[in-house]
């Protein structure tokens, strides 16, 4: 659950999940007006709140360097952060790509092709052991961010391409009918465009984001323990010797379990949305 | 009397093939126009460049003494003052009829939610669909949803509207509820460019007719001159056609 985290600070982690999931939970009872800031302040606020009171450093909290993260705990925090983050800039992509401004579309073209044909465990090696090579001496960013970076742009890549694929779907005179009101290009997009092809392309989200959750024990590569990563290590403690069949078969049903919420959370959200006749 | 559109030599091509030939167009304030041609005759394409949803390559267009050219401010202002509907009604799926029709009086012309509203109701009523507010484009009808289109083009006050082909993808029977809201539109005084084979529409609102072929202006007469005398060979070819 928390890999190498010190055991006497593991209340700070519970306290960040807690405070995560009694606003998830308290914004199912509240008003549709209310739980509005209920999301902006989980999409805005919590991520930063969160790891400054995991990773410490301050307000009187011993700092926790972050190669001691591990555990379930570490994947639930590189999948919220990646999904979170790639998402926005998957659409940015997409609409970049289909813009007619010739920097701005072959600028995207050349992003998205080239994080999507490089693998994931290339990036990620890179990302760990190559990029420093190339920071200044002394500047440092973090192993963990720099991981999290890494798959948030690789993600994004197979976003921005799963979106261009909903607003390919509409047909143009959903744009002429809203240039022909008055709007402009952000407008278009923001209220009529993107509402539409979104939801077009909500199975496709869906896969690209079990896809990453599913990709997130890739990190053992550069060092970074989450829960599939984390058994492997405890199969070599001889406590556990001989025990690694059971923790692979409950890793893998934690996987399961969490893409299949998250499977039935996209199938709801396509029928609430749904305006079809 | 001033003019509220002129087209001026505007010619247009698409790659090679050149759709629109020297039009020259004037339209007074408060005018009705039919534009009606055979198919391919550049007569969507010509209202189409009022609005600038086609880019027209020479020649000028002016619009409520706004010149239409690159410059996007220009081009969203005149969007704003020109109601457009379309064949395919284009209405937004995603949005209730009330939203669809709000939506762009509080997006670009930046009115509070409550007036914006106020003023959709009323078209709405205007177009008789006001009960059918809070549905989804989905669920209306053809007819139904062709009047939401238009209601929802007048939302934004346009001091021109722009039609093409409103009726063309439209049951038999329920293109006269439509005809119907466009001659009460007509008879409150809106400027109108209509593309359309309805001639009885034509007969009874139409100031100006005008017959196009190949992407040339070939009559433009006052009503009934046009249905009585034509006086060019394809004019008459054409109204023996359709009549």
């Amino acid at each position: 659950m928390y890999g190498l985290y010190p055991d006497a600070e593991q209340w700070r982690i519970n306290t960040a999940f807690l405070i995560l999931f009694a606003i998830v939970g308290v914004s199912f009872f509240v008003s549709e007006k209310l739980k509005k800031y209920f999301i902006l302040f989980l999409v805005f606020v919590f991520p930063f709140v969160g790891i400054k009171l995991i990773s410490g450093g301050s307000f009187g909290l011993e700092y926790v360097e972050s190669a001691a993260w591990g555990g379930l705990s570490l994947t639930f925090i590189i999948s919220a952060f990646a999904i979170l983050f790639c998402f926005p800039i998957g659409v940015i992509l997409a609409l970049g790509r289909r813009s007619s401004l010739p920097a701005i579309k072959y600028i995207s073209i050349g992003f998205i092709e080239l994080w999507r044909g490089v693998p994931l465990i290339t990036v990620l090696f890179m990302s760990a052991v190559m990029f420093p090579m190339f920071l200044p001496d002394g500047t440092f960013i973090d192993k963990l961010i720099r991981v999290l970076i890494a798959i948030t742009l690789f993600e994004a890549a197979y976003m921005a391409e799963v979106v261009r694929g909903g607003l390919q779907a509409l047909p143009k005179g959903q744009y002429e009918a809203a240039k022909s009101l008055g709007m402009g290009y952000w407008r278009m997009n923001a209220l009529i465009i993107l509402p539409q092809a979104l939801k077009l392309v909500i199975p496709g989200i869906a896969n690209t984001l079990l896809a990453l959750v599913k990709d997130t024990p890739l990190i053992f590569v550069v060092g970074l323990m989450e829960l599939a990563g984390m058994i492997g290590l405890a199969k070599t403690n001889p406590k556990w010797l001989g025990m690694a069949m059971e923790g692979y078969v409950f890793a893998g049903l934690v996987f399961w379990v969490i893409c299949y919420a998250m499977s039935r959370y996209s199938q709801n959200l396509e029928k609430k949305l749904s305006t079809e006749r | 009397m001033s003019k509220i559109i002129e087209l001026k030599k505007v010619n247009k091509w698409f790659d090679k093939f050149q759709v629109l030939k020297d039009i020259d167009l004037e339209v007074a304030p408060q005018e009705k126009i039919v534009i009606c041609g055979p198919s391919g005759s550049g007569k969507s394409t010509l209202i189409r460049c009022i609005n600038r949803l086609e880019e027209h390559q020479e020649g000028n267009i002016i619009v409520d003494g706004t010149e239409l050219s690159e410059s996007t401010k220009n081009i969203e202002k005149i969007r704003a003052e020109v109601g457009m509907v379309f064949q395919q009604f284009n209405l937004f799926p995603h949005l209730s009829i009330l939203d669809n029709c709000s939506l762009a009086p509080i997006w670009v012309k930046k009115l509070p939610k409550k007036e914006a509203e106020e003023i959709a109701m009323n078209n709405l009523k205007r177009v008789q669909i006001d009960d059918q507010a809070l549905k989804f484009p989905g669920q209306l009808s053809g007819g139904q949803q062709q009047r939401a289109a238009i209601a929802r083009a007048l939302c934004m006050e346009p001091k021109i509207m722009l039609f093409d082909e409103p009726t063309s993808a439209l049951d038999p029977e329920m293109i006269k509820e439509v005809l119907d809201v466009m001659v009460d539109l007509a008879k409150g005084g809106m400027t109108m460019i209509v593309v359309t084979h309805e001639m009885g529409f034509a007969k009874e609102v139409a100031d100006y007719m005008i017959f196009m072929d190949e992407g040339k202006i070939v009559e433009r007469a006052k009503t009934k001159e046009f249905f009585e005398k034509p006086k060019s060979e394809r004019t008459k070819l054409f109204l023996s056609q359709i009549l």
